[in-house]
């Protein structure tokens, strides 16, 4: 079953003195299936923030649509907006956006808290993903307490908690060393084969190397994709690296 | 590079800063000015020669004290806001390559463009404004007095010292701030993680302690002469219990909501009470002060309002009859005096009228039960326990307040102004009488305005001296003769100077001869008087209030931008962000006046006997003045904060 449906998303900035314009994004359409773990993958300003901003009803596109569970997230009205977004999506940030003034357990419950869900209810569902996400421990520490990959960790468990129907995530191995970043990925490949729906945008090789599907974007359009099929992380690697280098030299003659 | 750089760049420095140099200049000015003010105030009353001047000028310069200390504070409190918001700024310049001595160069600049603009419109403001004052000062005493506007060298000079310091000693500050740290720190300075403040309980339970005392204190007293004796040290207890019940009776109260899970999991009180603890730890030292200055303005202005407004009642207690006199009694002294005071009067063609003419013994004793005791263990009572005892006989009471009241031997009557007689005896030296009843309205004359009061009506003269005889320290048997004067006012005042020398003349020996004329003058000179100060400082402190409030929400604004942005991105809507922003800055605005208020309801009683002290007995009046000031000063306060919490929010809002 198709789960986001992107269609002709276009999106065009004008300088504040309407002088300039800049296309963001040209035209972008694409599907993610439900259950699926897609990553997009492009070189700085191709659009990826652009896109990712879009999805999370963050910004408004230009012209284009974007279907979620068969629903036009555009025609939502403003009010009802942040209710969409903690409800339906969950948010893995580059630079973790944890609030210092809670401590981990009420950072993840932020979302939950807001929805008005009955405390007993929130202790009931955090227990299992701090166990999975392996933060069971740190639950009562402050943000400054911890670590990178940790932090990192209890805002994976924040945009789980909702049982979101997408998880879109932005760089989330950005901040991270490499033996964090290999931590978090797997753990995002678990959860992805618990059923959960990833998007995620980075620009790191070895991060799309877990996906299950690759889209290349290029000046504001997907310019490739890569589907995993039997492959291994590693070959995959090597298939995204083949990509890459197509991309940045010889995909000028594709233009 | 050129010599005005600096100077360029610490005068676009200032333009830059403007949202927060600008409330700065402007508080310089305002407070430079009324320091000018208030200095030439002074120096225009002590030049001046007039009945009274000394008492306006003493406490023109108690006032003057008071603005001078307190702008030390008020521009030291600002600048060290400035500072902090600035660090950022300042350690880019050192990375971008300025040295320490460069910085400190710019320091300089900035330091002296503000100091000379600040000084240059304080002054004209001063200047401009200290005519308006001067005419308000007079018109406030009625004229009764009268100082006359003048432009002198000293206080400018004074002023000019004062502040000259005032911002050397900040550059200093603001120089040892930047010596002592390395760019790296001046540029993440803004960003440290902040731990979770402690919860300080030992100092929370001081605080309680404290204010439990303070409060205490000002509800047990029971005579202004307590009250006079105490206050300073129940708003000491109170400053104090203030101060440490902000700083951690706030974070252990915070603590305990968070640990009331169906309280804080909750949309808006799940924000603000994790967000309040971090808030309270920074701002609780500048929310106690926005308490105590709050509570100083409600004090100063209803107790000087109170004065002012109430002071023909004072007077008319202080003084019965326009003319008051007193003399030892013997006998035929009565008709001697009244002959005597009614022939000068007549001299001046006035006549006299409504005169009391009144026998009494009074003395100092201490209560004891039923007994009144002169010569109590040392030690052993309490101020409330001391009376002035005055006694009469029931027939000079009769005469001057046109009872009819009968007494057997053995009995009297008691008129107690304060707290009433339950015994149904009193015991004086070795007499005890039965009390029979209470006067009907106190005895027209003069009496204690400190200590408790207790009026005895005797059946008459006789046991006035067996009295008397018992207590061989009292002062002895006064005769009382009051009178009113009938007549043009300038005679009356011709009268006046010339009555205790006439009463000599014929052989009349006065303790006593007050008149209410002197007694006026007097009352709107020190009033009067007080009253301007209690305005200027009303002004001030509001002024103070005011500043402080609003830096606190500037500085919240840019602490909590990011704060509110996380929680945008995390599905929070527009409206949402403001409803809790809008609950924040209630509780962090309105809780110092709350408790202002609190205090201020607690500290009524001391005030009022205080107030009581100065001969005010009118209660009532002081309660409408007391909740008038506290209605004056709210509203400037909700006005404050419609202005303070718009700029707040345009800071937090997310920018689209």
């Amino acid at each position: 079953m198709t789960l986001l449906e992107v269609k002709n998303l276009k999106k065009i900035y004008t300088t504040r003195f309407g002088g300039n314009q800049v296309q963001a994004l040209s035209n972008v359409s694409f599907s993610v299936e439900e259950g699926e773990y897609v990553a997009i993958m492009g070189e700085s300003g191709s659009g990826k923030t652009t896109l990712l901003n879009i999805l999370a009803s963050l910004d408004k596109p230009t012209s284009g649509e974007i279907l979620l569970d068969g629903k036009n997230i555009l025609n939502i009205r403003e009010r009802d907006l942040a209710a969409f977004r903690r409800d339906q999506l969950g948010f893995v940030f580059q630079d973790f956006n944890l609030l210092d003034t809670f401590s981990l357990k009420d950072n993840i419950f932020l979302p939950l808290v807001l929805s008005r869900t009955p405390y007993q209810e929130m202790e009931n569902r955090l227990a299992p993903i701090a166990q999975k996400l392996e933060i069971s421990e740190l639950l009562h520490k402050f943000p400054y307490e911890v670590s990178g990959g940790q932090k990192q960790r209890a805002a994976v468990a924040r945009a789980l908690i909702t049982h979101p129907r997408l998880v879109l995530a932005d760089e989330p191995t950005g901040a991270l060393d490499s033996k964090a970043s290999a931590h978090l990925l797997r753990l995002f490949s678990e959860i992805n084969r618990g059923g959960q729906t990833v998007l995620m945008v980075t620009h790191s090789t070895m991060a799309a190397s877990h996906a299950g599907r690759i889209l290349f974007i290029k000046d504001g359009e997907v310019f490739h994709q890569l589907y995993r099929g039997g492959m291994s992380n590693e070959e995959l690697y090597q298939k995204i690296s083949d990509a890459l280098t197509l991309l940045s030299s010889g995909g000028a003659g594709n233009e | 590079m050129s010599k005005l750089f600096y100077t360029r760049l610490a005068f676009t420095n200032l333009r830059k800063n403007k949202s927060t140099y600008f409330p700065y200049l402007l508080s310089s000015v305002v407070i430079i000015s009324m320091f000018y003010i208030i200095q030439s105030l002074y120096y225009a009353a002590t030049d001046a020669e007039f009945y009274g001047a000394g008492t306006m000028g003493s406490v023109l310069e108690l006032g003057s004290y008071v603005v001078g200390l307190f702008a030390v504070l008020l521009l030291f409190y600002t600048n060290g806001f400035l500072i902090k918001r600035r660090k950022k700024e300042l350690g880019l310049y050192s990375i971008l390559g300025m040295e320490k001595r460069h910085i400190a160069r710019l320091l300089l600049c900035e330091t002296f463009l503000t100091t000379l603009i600040s000084l240059m419109l304080g002054l004209a403001l001063g200047l401009l404004l200290s005519k308006l004052m001067f005419l308000l000062l007079n018109n406030i005493t009625q004229f009764s007095i009268q100082i006359t506007f003048q432009v002198s060298l000293p206080p400018m000079l004074n002023t000019v010292l004062l502040f000259l310091v005032i911002f050397l000693l900040t550059l200093l500050y603001n120089l040892r701030h930047i010596h002592i740290s390395n760019p790296i720190t001046l540029l993440q300075s803004s960003r440290q993680g902040e731990k979770e403040p402690k919860t300080k309980w030992p100092l929370a339970l001081f605080g309680l302690l404290c204010i439990a005392g303070g409060y205490t204190i000002t509800l047990l007293v029971q005579t202004p002469f307590e009250a006079v004796a105490l206050f300073f040290a129940a708003a000491i207890l109170v400053i104090l219990g203030t101060y440490s019940l902000f700083t951690a009776g706030s974070i252990a109260l915070l603590k305990f909501l968070r640990s009331r899970k169906k309280f804080y999991y909750n949309p808006r009180n799940f924000i603000s009470v994790s967000g309040m603890i971090y808030r309270m730890k920074q701002h609780a030292a500048g929310l106690a002060s926005i308490c105590i200055l709050s509570t100083a303005v409600l004090v100063i202005l209803s107790s000087t309002v109170s004065l002012y407004a109430g002071q023909q009642e004072i007077l008319g207690h202080r003084y019965p009859r326009d003319i008051v006199t007193q003399s030892a009694y013997s006998e035929g002294v009565e008709l001697k005096i009244q002959q005597a005071s009614n022939e000068t009067a007549q001299m001046y063609s006035l006549e006299v009228y409504n005169a009391v003419s009144f026998r009494s013994l009074s003395f100092v004793a201490a209560k004891e039960g039923g007994v009144m005791n002169t010569e109590p263990k040392e030690g052993s009572i309490s101020a409330s326990q001391i009376y002035e005892v005055v006694l009469f006989p029931v027939e000079d009471y009769n005469r001057a307040t046109g009872q009819a009241l009968t007494l057997l031997p053995g009995e009297v009557f008691l008129y107690t102004k304060l707290s009433p007689w339950n015994e149904s005896s009193i015991q004086l030296g070795n007499q005890t009488l039965v009390v029979r009843g209470s006067l009907p309205e106190a005895a027209p004359i003069q009496s204690s305005q400190l200590s408790q009061v207790i009026q005895v009506a005797v059946p008459d003269l006789y046991t006035l001296q067996t009295i008397l005889n018992a207590f061989p320290e009292a002062e002895g048997i006064r005769y009382t003769y009051d009178f009113d004067l009938e007549g043009f006012e300038e005679e009356i005042r011709a009268f006046c100077s010339d009555f205790p020398n006439a009463m000599a003349d014929a052989g009349c020996d006065l303790i006593q001869a007050d008149n209410v004329y002197d007694g006026q003058q007097d009352f709107l000179t020190t009033f009067g008087t007080l009253f301007f100060i209690g305005l200027f400082l009303g002004v001030l402190f509001t002024m103070a209030t005011v500043l402080i409030i609003y830096y606190k929400q500037v500085s919240e604004g840019y602490d909590d931008r990011e704060r509110f942005e996380i929680m945008q991105k995390v599905g929070l809507s527009h409206q949402e962000v403001k409803k809790t922003i809008h609950k924040q800055i209630l509780l962090v605005f309105f809780l110092p006046l709350l408790i202002a208020v609190v205090h201020i309801a607690v500290a009524f009683h001391v005030i009022s006997m205080l107030l009581m002290a100065f001969g005010l007995l009118n209660t009532n009046l002081f309660f409408l003045c007391t909740l008038g000031t506290i209605l004056v000063f709210a509203l400037a306060y909700v006005l404050v904060y419609a202005m303070t919490a718009r700029t707040y929010y345009r800071l937090v809002q997310r920018k689209n």
